[in-house]
């Protein structure tokens, strides 16, 4: 195969891989200069060549930190940096697929932004696209890529060097002739296989006439010339250039790929296209501006090496003055201006500096902003930089030190602003509660904030409602922001509202008062609020929705940056997912949570959350193992006043005590639980915890339960939860097989399932018509296959399977192909007679009353008894 | 993650699935020369087993594509022609819009792969 000498083994690998169904990725890792995007190129070529649509995407450092900005290419216009990019980018492919299998090359993915790697993720998981995809040893790669190879979609392909027999091929293709032994062997000799280094020393040789040309052949005159290794090859590349090219290398090299305009001011741009020609140097397009990069990072590392500390500060400071007098300069370069002067150790105002650190806290980088704000704060410790880098400690999750430097000595709060003493007020009250879970103190400062600036009182209600929603007082939060005020619409009052009617049973009215799932960009509240959203919409009935509003929050949450909010959605979508009966999904996405929310401003009530959520998992699934570890850590944990979403992990608990120690001692916990969710009227959670009895057995001690608190529910959950409550405890079949259906039609389908198998349980108690008992037990069967593996009790003690003789079958699956029983009993040396009593109990088994229905039933059936 | 062919319904469903595919094939002028008749059941049972095995995310499919096909002509309208009934009889066996242009993508891939 032209383009991959030595790699043919490595070519064939890819190519049994995107014939193997069960993988959708490779993933090419190997050295620098190792022949890795070689090796890609030559693969598109091959498949496009095939009948496969190609679409090359590559990661650069430069734009790392931009979502999505590697797929940009592809869309007509630039990003608009909203949901609709990834439509668009997922339109672009879909048209230039034109019917045909889509190969995605990913050069270089260790480069990409988190955004596009989770695309490409996605693309591959969703099979619409194969992904082949380059990374460099030693680098990390996104979470996403590294995911595609834990998921078990991608293999791993390791690029070594080329082998000793593969050499003369590799130097006759790089010279277009062949070279004699001597040179394959003084090739090997000074590099070890590596095609970079080796392509970089034959031209090398062949230019400074070490090699020549006789006979056909490239024969060895003197000794190579070049140094021992690709850095020092390159090295002297460099260093044979002029001042003025190694000036322009030298900016490049500290400052990170510039655009044209701007290093065109700092060096003559002939030199430019001088470095372009000698293939240093390369431009690209990017938001309708030439960018200008090395050609290879090797170049990058050789040349920052050669760098004094010096010169590189000269440098800087010559590309912040450059950029800020620019007249092209855009709002975000404040935060290249800063970090360059900060860099270059000189003129950074504190002004500067905050300003920055403001940029880069809404832009989630925060550990930029702490490192911009710290420098600003230490050389003017105003209260001012103290909030922003408070800010920044806060969204990483340091809470700690967020409290210590609000309340640094050095900071004058008398001097501050009414506008900084408020927002200082707010970051302490968001430390307090959501940090370290203490309410009352949070309240405190809350209010002794609305003494001092009284027109701060509407942010103040909803603060305070959402300390109430958060913990479980929701009639208190409700009283701070009734529906239709003004505080009801700020982002802590959606949260609240959401929260609390939900939890007093209202989803439906929690819905309607908020409206269309609201936009705050980021803020603490966008996570509570995915959250919130996510839990009313199924506590509504909703599920579906529940998960396609989820993944949307979710995907907008990551190619923002947002840790915070990705940790509420994905707590969300895990609930959602547990009660549509994906368990393992479920559990992935609260194991996500957890993950990420250390490090994030949901470090305390985030990790709850997801951890209650695994818990219930966990539990429910009848991997008590995972169970117990979850709930020990989840005892581990402090105190932490916002309890109102760990239901899941209380409810958790008893499931694991139900496996354990039996469903007696689970249902006295439930009891009490459901007691103590009362004076509250936590009735949402309530009537999940009376369910639960139900499911342990005690549907009686449900509904005696149930009637201490009748109350009107809405949406369409609610109330189906408490018709099948009610049902459960009867005895007649029907109205359970009606709640069941009603709960599968919400996306309720655990609860459907084991409801279904109830009502299949009471049909066959009761003696019911054998017919009818089948009937129930198909659609219980029915139900039971759309979910994945549940351990609770209805699972562990009922098997609705069908199960046929194998006489019964052999028959049935005659008739089923179209014989008339005379051919049956033809075949089967039996009597005719025989084949219809057959007959006729395989359509009572199984539910049917004609031949025809019959091979459809058939599938359904169980193995022979 | 349920496979493909857990989404799509299970080997009774592919069994209907097939046989209303070969249905269409043998149907269509394009395509309805490369079907005998007398080999019609053992393909369409050789169908089933593939599809189950290739749609439930099992590393090795039974047959070669390369090999099966070995001794035809195939030209792009035949794929196109061929890709289209399946699709078809997956519609018709009321498989989801999604797990349908899955399993199409999937299969039109390994396709596409065989020459590699």
């Amino acid at each position: 195969m032209e383009g991959v000498i030595g790699r043919e083994s490595e070519f064939a690998a890819i190519g049994a891989a995107l014939r193997r169904p069960d993988l959708a990725a490779v993933l090419i890792s190997g050295d620098a200069g190792v022949g890795k995007s070689h090796l890609l190129a030559a693969t598109m070529r091959h498949a496009e060549h095939n009948g496969f649509a190609i679409v090359s995407v590559s990661g650069t450092r430069a734009l790392a930190d931009i979502p999505l900005a590697a797929f940009a290419a592809l869309l007509p216009s630039r990003l608009a940096g909203d949901a609709g990019d990834l439509v668009q980018i997922r339109r672009a492919i879909h048209e230039r697929a034109a019917n045909r299998p889509v190969l995605l090359g990913l050069d270089d993915a260790h480069l990409l932004d988190e955004a596009s790697a989770a695309l490409a993720h996605q693309l591959a998981s969703d099979l619409t696209a194969f992904v082949v995809a380059t990374l460099r040893t030693g680098e990390v790669p996104p979470a996403a890529v590294t995911a595609l190879h834990k998921d078990g979609l991608a293999t791993r392909l390791s690029l070594d060097p080329l082998r000793r027999g593969d050499l003369g091929a590799f130097a006759a293709a790089t010279l277009r002739t062949g070279v004699t032994l001597e040179v394959e062997d003084a090739l090997w000799e000074r590099t070890l296989g590596n095609p970079l280094f080796g392509r970089e020393l034959l031209l090398q040789a062949r230019d400074v006439g070490s090699i020549s040309l006789r006979e056909g052949r490239y024969h060895l005159v003197g000794p190579f010339a070049a140094p021992d290794t690709l850095a020092d090859l390159v090295d002297a590349r460099l260093a044979g250039l002029s001042d003025v090219h190694q000036r322009a290398i030298a900016l490049l090299a500290v400052g990170g790929p510039l655009e044209i305009d701007l290093i065109e001011r700092l060096v003559d741009a002939d030199a430019l296209v001088e470095l372009e020609e000698a293939r240093v140097l390369v431009a690209d397009d990017q938001d309708d501006t030439l960018v200008v990069r090395f050609v290879h990072p090797v170049y990058a590392d050789a040349t920052r090496r050669r760098l004094g500390r010096l010169t590189a500060r000269q440098l800087l400071r010559e590309l912040a003055t450059a950029l800020d007098n620019s007249p092209r300069k855009r709002a975000e370069d404040v935060l290249r201006i800063a970090t360059w002067r900060l860099d270059a150790g000189t003129d950074a105002t504190p002004d500067l500096l905050l300003q920055a650190a403001r940029l880069a806290n809404r832009r989630n980088d925060f550990a930029l902003a702490e490192r911009l704000g710290s420098h600003a704060f230490e050389a003017e410790p105003s209260l001012q930089a103290a909030a922003t880098v408070a800010s920044a400690f806060v969204e990483q999750g340091q809470y700690a030190k967020a409290f210590a430097l609000l309340h640094d000595e050095r900071i004058d709060r008398a001097v501050a602003s009414a506008r900084d003493r408020f927002r200082a007020a707010m970051v302490e009250a968001t430390i307090q509660f959501w940090g370290l879970g203490d309410g009352a103190s949070a309240l405190g400062i809350i209010d002794r904030m609305e003494a001092e600036q009284p027109s701060t009182a509407d942010v103040a209600e909803s603060f305070r409602a959402s300390i109430h929603a958060a913990s479980s007082r929701p009639v208190e939060a409700m009283s701070h922001v009734p529906v239709g005020s003004v505080t009801a619409h700020t982002p802590f009052g959606v949260f609240s509202v959401l929260t609390a009617l939900t939890a007093m049973g209202k989803p439906d009215t929690a819905l309607t008062a908020v409206g269309p799932m609201p936009e705050f960009g980021r803020s603490t509240s966008s996570a509570i609020i995915g959250v919130a959203y996510g839990f009313a919409l199924i506590e509504t009935g909703r599920v579906s929705e529940a998960l396609r509003v989820g993944v949307e929050g979710w995907e907008r949450a990551m190619r923002e940056g947002d840790l915070h909010a990705r940790v509420g959605w994905s707590v969300a979508i895990g609930w959602a997912e547990l009660n549509f009966g994906r368990r393992e999904s479920a559990n992935r996405w609260f194991h996500d949570a957890a993950e990420l929310a250390h490090n994030s401003a949901a470090a305390r009530h985030g990790l709850l959350w997801a951890l209650g959520g695994s818990l219930l998992a966990a539990a429910q699934g009848g991997d008590l193992d995972r169970a117990r570890a979850v709930q020990a850590e989840l005892d581990a944990m402090p105190h932490h006043d916002a309890i109102a979403h760990s239901y899941m992990g209380t409810r958790g608990r008893a499931w694991l005590a139900a496996a354990e120690r039996g469903n007696g001692v689970a249902i006295e916990m439930l009891q009490q639980m459901a007691a103590d969710a009362l004076p509250g009227s936590n009735l949402a959670p309530r009537l999940r915890m009376l369910m639960d009895i139900a499911r342990l057995g005690r549907p009686d001690l449900a509904v005696e339960l149930l009637e201490q608190a009748p109350t009107e529910y809405d949406g369409t959950f609610l109330p189906a939860l408490v018709a099948a409550i009610r049902a459960l405890a009867g005895d007649d079949p029907a109205p359970v097989m009606d709640a069941a259906e009603s709960l599968n039609d919400g996306g309720f389908r655990v609860l459907a399932a084991e409801i279904a198998a109830g009502a299949w349980q009471r049909a066959q108690a009761r003696g019911d018509d054998a017919r009818l008992v089948a009937q129930y037990a198909r659609r219980a069967q029915e139900l039971r296959e759309l979910i994945e593996a549940y351990a609770t009790p209805a699972f562990i003690t009922t098997r609705p399977e069908v199960t046929l003789s194998r006489r019964e079958r052999e028959i049935a699956t005659l008739v089923a192909a179209g014989r008339t029983s005379r051919e049956v009993a033809d075949e089967l040396i039996i009597g005719v007679r025989t084949v219809e009593s057959h007959l006729a109990r395989v359509y009572a088994k199984l539910g049917v009353r004609s031949r025809a229905e019959l091979s459809d039933a058939l599938g359904l059936a169980g193995a022979t008894s | 993650m349920r496979s493909l062919l857990e989404r799509i319904g299970g080997a009774p469903t592919i069994a209907r699935i097939v046989e209303d595919f070969y249905g269409r094939l043998t149907h269509d002028p394009r395509v309805l020369h490369h079907f005998d008749p007398k080999r019609l059941p053992s393909l369409k049972v050789a169908q089933c087993a593939w599809l189950a095995s290739v749609l439930g995310g099992e590393g090795t499919p039974p047959a070669d594509l390369r090999a099966a096909h070995a001794h035809l002509v195939i030209t792009d309208d035949q794929v196109n022609a061929v890709i289209t009934h399946l699709d078809g009889a997956m519609e018709a066996a009321g498989v989801d819009a999604e797990v349908r242009r899955q399993a199409i993508a999937l299969i039109s891939r390994l396709w596409h792969a065989r020459h590699f």
